[in-house]
């Protein structure tokens, strides 16, 4: 009797198994689902401390998200390496500068963005929305970038700054 | 046999769960960088002035800088500070080839705001500059990477004393203007 009860329930297990493993392409081959995202291109600011005002900078090729075959959209999030997004000078841990970055969520082919990072957002080693869509449509939007320098520099002239800036796309 | 089936339909279903959330999140990054600038403080001597007399017909020799110096300070939020000697202790100039003293002058040196930032004076009004005052002509307090640039350095000079030395010998003053940033 048991020997049948552990039976069924193998059976029953391998079945469930085998059905979502032939399902699963079968699904995917009739309404793919796709999430892509590619980065904006790196921004150089020219000089941290300029002549004639605070560095600024944009990316001079925009990301992207793709999104196909999830109803309920996507949410973008942006984090960075740094706490605080602060700079700071490689080998030396002086701070060097804070960084206020816009990340826009733009509409594109795919569905309307719902924007959440309007304007100058110091962006910390903790993720943050840029912004989520909504739509069932599928298709392809934008991110754009930019960067400006928000505090006067204390670091050491002739040295180098990075900070890196990540992006993650999740289905709703 | 029937715990080998177990085992890999539950391994097969936990792939099963596990691969569609796995394909809902996309990851990238970009960078950000700059270069931290050099500070850059470059002076300009105002131009020479020549007296015409040391002791003129019509009253104490008097002359100006027909063009201003300049000092051109960037990358530095603190500002700088100006600051003026000679090369003839108490200013006074020497007739050439002898140890006479000439006249004493009145040196007017004044550091005024330009493209760069606010100057604040210093106490330069018709004073006797020296070797050893080196005295402060005026500084700069700037607070924003905006006040950075060129300021000018006016100079007027003037006799301040009657001539004891011999008649047309020639007499020379050098002025040292030195601008340091602020820390």
């Amino acid at each position: 009797m048991r020997l049948l009860k552990h039976l069924k329930l193998t059976v029953a297990l391998a079945l469930a198994a085998l059905i979502m493993w032939a399902l699963w392409p079968l699904t995917a081959s009739a309404n793919p689902e796709t999430l892509e995202v590619t980065a904006p291109s790196p921004i150089t600011l020219g000089s941290l401390y300029g002549a004639t005002g605070y560095a600024t900078g944009t990316s001079s090729t925009s990301g992207t998200v793709l999104c196909e075959g999830y109803a309920n959209g996507y949410t973008l999030k942006i984090n960075s390496n740094k706490a605080d997004g602060i700079m700071q000078e490689p080998g030396n841990q002086k701070l060097a500068n804070a960084l206020l970055v816009t990340a826009d969520l733009v509409d594109g082919t795919g569905a309307s963005a719902t924007q959440v990072i309007a304007d100058d957002v110091t962006v910390t080693t903790g993720l943050q929305e840029v912004g989520h869509t909504t739509a069932s449509s599928s298709g392809t939007n934008n991110i754009a970038l930019s960067v400006k320098q928000a505090k006067q520099i204390t670091g050491v002239p002739g040295a180098t700054y990075s900070l890196t800036l990540t992006f993650t796309a999740s289905v709703n | 046999m029937k715990k080998g089936i177990l085992v890999l339909s539950m391994l097969v279903a936990l792939v099963g769960v596990l691969v569609v959330p796995m394909a809902a999140l996309a990851v990238t990054t970009t960078d950000v960088g700059g270069t931290m600038p050099d500070v850059t403080l470059t002076l300009a001597a105002p131009s020479g002035i020549t007296l015409g007399s040391l002791y003129g017909a019509t009253g104490d020799a008097t002359g100006a800088s027909a063009t201003p110096g300049t000092v051109l300070c960037l990358m530095n939020p603190t500002g700088y500070t100006l600051k003026i000697n000679s090369n003839k202790t108490d200013g006074k100039m020497q007739e050439t080839g002898s140890g006479t003293l000439a006249a004493v002058l009145r040196v007017t040196p004044t550091l005024g705001d330009g493209t760069g930032a606010t100057v604040s004076p210093g106490s330069l009004t018709d004073v006797t500059v020296t070797t050893t005052s080196n005295q402060t002509v005026g500084t700069t307090t700037a607070s924003s990477p905006t006040e950075t640039g060129t300021n000018a350095i006016t100079l007027s000079v003037k006799q301040a004393k009657q001539i004891t030395g011999v008649p047309t010998a020639t007499y020379s003053l050098t002025l040292t203007f030195t601008a340091s940033a602020n820390s």
